[in-house]
């Protein structure tokens, strides 16, 4: 399709006839008959690499040579959706070759791929006179980071590697209404020139409070994988999903000029910085974030309070009547403060529904936006004017205000305490048509002493606590108390835990029963039991005395232990001979007199009573 | 035995029977105080008082019917001396105020700045009632946590954060309420009751007159001697009065 047009010839021609008005003519003369020829047009599309990596430049030239100078170039229709376009740049040059001119138009695209793979760039087209050229579609392949364009092969320096934006978001499953705040940094590892958001993500889905954007890099290092790299912060968003499903936050691009490679030595590239084999010249590159898939939930149905209105998150209400004394008919101003953190903008009216005798106007709202630890929220003020028609206490009831609680995943239903208005008087009545508005406040128009106590029942001192002799014995006796309630506890827990004690304690009231016990024997004449009982007594009070079971305690026994006890001879004497003739009388039956029998007890008694204080 | 018993009966007959005659005399009195007889009111209360009752709304309807017959400084002496037996009766503070503000004589500003008023103010705000009971409460919390203690049924913290707690009302209790009876039994206050009070500076009438003070004036006894008493007002302001002039709260 192209003509070959020599020029080398025609250049000098043109010189020449532009030195006189005939050659002038003659030109003119030379291009209108040469336009009334179909224009010759040759449209094609190059690239300057098939392989590049996605941060870098690719290169898309579109050529459109004529035979003539074109007087309206129309813009090419050119497809690159999949691409972040930067350009055209427009060139035009003029060849004449052997009297031939070709006027050559290039524009050049700047491209970013936006996303990895084999990207076709489709056919571009011009029309020019009615008649429609078209290029042929190229194919080019977008490599990851790790991957190598054209030039350089893996293994080798890979801007990637030193240089990317990465966007992070806090939760991953959010409930619909609950802020995610998304977080977009700049990893860098060069000294970088005129960075800019190249394309920021619509984040279609959400709700999106600004929360940070960078106005110039303020980087701070952090190492990674033993690299250290600057990271600035870029862009800080919250945002706040309005409808359930997957949503995903699309990429973040950021172009920026970084140093031009001027050569490959890989040994230089482990310096920080990489200062050495990066100066001078600087080449352009685009970055791209990650897109980031956020999962949100939707709120649950169950339990939905009525006062609910869509806001999610944390908040507090107050509400504040003032004045709280008012003549009826007088404004009171009830403010309603819903405070905390959250999506502000669904904080809906809360609910207020006042009884009779008072008429509530329609709130003005006042908003205020906070931002606290990155956390979205505020406070929104609703103002509501009420007029007490009536006079008395009048209730205004509690305002109720519901949210979801994303973090306990409940709904939260919050209510002020119910406020009371002191309405005096009543509203004047109608007076012709109008109302009258002119109440006073109630006038003091004498005062006096109050009046007398009434008539009594019972006269007498005035009762004092400090002046009671009651009181202050209570006073007195509450420690005696307390000592005799520790030592009657104490006596228990011994009584309880010492066997030995509490037998020892009970051991002359048992003999005493036994004692008793042989006397009623005594009174019925049997003599066999009555000894056998009083030899009991004797032995089971020594028994409970010493600690030991009774039946082990033969008169040796009893000795021996006595003797331990540090006894006298002579009671222990006594109180063998006594438990002997005891026995003795025991297995003579029929021998015992009364009078025996009577003494014997009365020995025992003695006995028992010695032998309690001895021991 | 038997003689004890009937002469406590008898006894306690007997202070039945005046118990009922004052209380006949003390309603009476209200009746002749409703129809408007104030002075014949206040000689019937006056009576009961004289049989030996103490009572706060005995002592609140004389001052009353005083207040009501003309004698301001009596009325406010028997609204104090209520006041001391019942100090948070609304009523009796309310016509104390009252008749304060009737009085000739301005309450001179007290002495001190406001840190020591405040203080003053509050060292007076307790009742010795209550003060009775918070000391009573104090002590029988700290009686009852040691004895919880030797149960052996408490933490360690909380058992002394208690302990501590009611050691200080104890002691606070008991100590304040000292005070306070001290000041009561060595501080004699006492109200002008004649219209007009001249204090001179020395125990005798021809002494320099100091001040003059009306009907109603409460003022603090220093010391007396013979026929007269050394006084002061709340400013300091001090100077002898006649002995029958005066009569102590």
């Amino acid at each position: 399709m192209r003509r070959s047009v020599g020029i080398d010839l025609r250049a000098p021609v043109v010189e020449r006839i532009g030195k006189s008005l005939s050659a002038r003519i003659i030109t003119a003369l030379f291009l209108f008959v040469s336009s009334l020829e179909a224009v010759q047009v040759e449209f094609e599309a190059s690239v300057d690499r098939t392989r590049v990596a996605q941060s870098e430049a690719l290169l898309l030239t579109l050529r459109i040579v004529s035979d003539e100078n074109l007087q309206h170039m129309p813009a090419p229709t050119l497809a690159l959706g999949d691409f972040h376009v930067e350009g055209p740049s427009v060139s035009s040059r003029i060849e004449m070759v052997n009297f031939t001119t070709s006027y050559t138009r290039e524009l050049t695209y700047r491209l970013y791929a936006k996303r990895q793979g084999r990207i076709r760039i489709g056919s571009a087209s011009i029309e020019i006179d009615g008649k429609t050229y078209r290029t042929r579609p190229i194919d080019i392949e977008v490599l990851r980071a790790g991957q190598r364009s054209g030039r350089a092969r893996g293994g080798e320096f890979n801007v990637e590697d030193h240089l990317y934006v990465r966007a992070r978001s806090d939760l991953q499953r959010v409930y619909v209404g609950q802020q995610v705040t998304v977080d977009f940094d700049l990893f860098y590892r060069f000294q970088l020139h005129n960075v800019g958001f190249k394309e920021i993500p619509s984040f279609a889905g959400f709700w999106i409070e600004e929360l940070f954007v960078a106005q110039q890099l303020q980087a701070s290092r952090e190492v990674i994988n033993g690299i250290t790299f600057n990271v600035a912060p870029l862009r800080r968003v919250a945002l706040f999903p309005t409808k359930s499903g997957a949503h995903v936050v699309e990429s973040m691009a950021v172009s920026c000029e970084i140093p031009a490679r001027r050569s490959q030595r890989r040994s230089m590239l482990d310096d920080f910085f990489a200062s050495d084999p990066f100066f001078g010249r600087t080449q352009s590159a685009l970055l791209q974030s990650e897109p980031i898939e956020i999962q949100v939930l939707p709120l649950p149905e169950a339990g939905q309070p009525k006062a609910f209105s869509g806001a999610v998150g944390e908040f507090k209400l107050e509400a504040r009547a003032q004045p709280t004394h008012v003549k009826a008919g007088d404004p009171v101003t009830l403010r309603v403060e819903i405070s905390g953190v959250g999506n502000l903008s669904a904080v809906g009216t809360p609910l207020i529904e006042v009884g009779e005798g008072i008429k509530m106007y329609d709130p003005t709202l006042e908003e205020e936006e906070k931002i606290v630890n990155d956390q979205y929220g505020g406070r929104r003020t609703y103002e509501y004017i009420l007029i007490p028609e009536t006079g008395g206490i009048l209730e205004i009831p509690p305002v109720q205000f519901a949210y979801f609680n994303p973090v306990a995943e409940e709904y939260v239903t919050l209510q002020s305490a119910p406020i009371f208005v002191h309405s005096a008087g009543e509203v004047a009545a109608e007076e012709s048509g109008g109302y009258g508005l002119s109440r006073k406040d109630i006038e003091a128009v004498g005062s006096d002493i109050r009046y007398i106590k009434p008539d009594v029942e019972t006269l007498g001192e005035t009762f004092t606590l400090y002046g009671s002799g009651l009181f202050w014995s209570v006073q007195a006796s509450v420690p005696f108390a307390l000592l005799g309630l520790i030592l009657l506890q104490r006596h228990r827990d011994r009584l309880r835990g010492d066997i030995a004690y509490a037998r020892r304690r009970r051991a002359r009231g048992e003999a005493g029963k036994r004692l008793e016990r042989a006397s009623h024997l005594l009174e019925e004449g049997e003599a066999g039991a009555f000894y056998g009982e009083i030899h009991r007594a004797v032995l089971a009070f020594l028994a409970d005395h010493l600690n030991i079971t009774a039946a082990s305690l033969s008169p040796d026994a009893c000795e021996h232990a006595l003797r331990e006890k540090g006894l006298e001879e002579e009671t222990i004497q006594s109180l063998r001979e006594w438990l002997i003739r005891c026995d003795y009388a025991r297995f003579a039956q029929g021998v015992g007199e009364r009078s025996d029998m009577d003494k014997i007890r009365q020995e025992a008694e003695d006995l028992i009573t010695l032998l309690e204080k001895k021991i | 035995m038997i003689r004890a018993l009937i002469l406590a009966l008898v006894f306690v007959a007997f202070e039945a029977g005046a118990q009922s005659a004052s209380v006949g005399l003390f309603n009476e009195a209200n009746g002749r105080y409703r129809s408007g007889d104030f002075d014949g009111a206040r000689r019937a209360y006056l009576q009961v008082v004289e049989s030996g009752v103490k009572d706060a709304r005995l002592f609140y309807n004389l001052a009353n019917a005083n207040f009501k017959s003309g004698r301001l400084g009596e009325a406010i002496l028997w609204y104090e001396r209520a006041y001391k037996l019942s100090p948070r009766d609304e009523d009796i503070v309310a016509n104390l105020r009252f008749a304060h503000q009737v009085k000739k004589d301005r309450d001179p500003p007290a002495d001190g700045n406001a840190v020591s008023l405040f203080l003053t103010k509050a060292f007076f705000y307790p009742t010795l009632s209550e003060l009775s009971l918070f000391f009573a409460l104090g002590w029988m919390g700290l009686l009852g946590l040691l004895g919880w203690r030797v149960w052996g049924r408490s933490t360690q913290v909380v058992w002394l954060i208690s302990l501590s707690i009611c050691a200080l009302l104890t002691v606070g209790g008991i100590g304040w309420l000292s005070f306070r009876l001290y000041h009561q039994a060595s501080e004699v206050s006492a109200i002008a009751l004649a219209e007009v009070v001249t204090a001179r500076s020395g125990p005798d009438v021809d002494q320099t007159e100091v001040f003059i003070m009306h009907e109603g004036t409460k003022v603090r006894v220093v010391r007396s001697e013979g026929d007269w008493s050394l006084v002061r007002l709340q400013n300091g302001l001090g100077g002898w009065v006649r002995i029958d002039q005066i009569e102590p709260i």
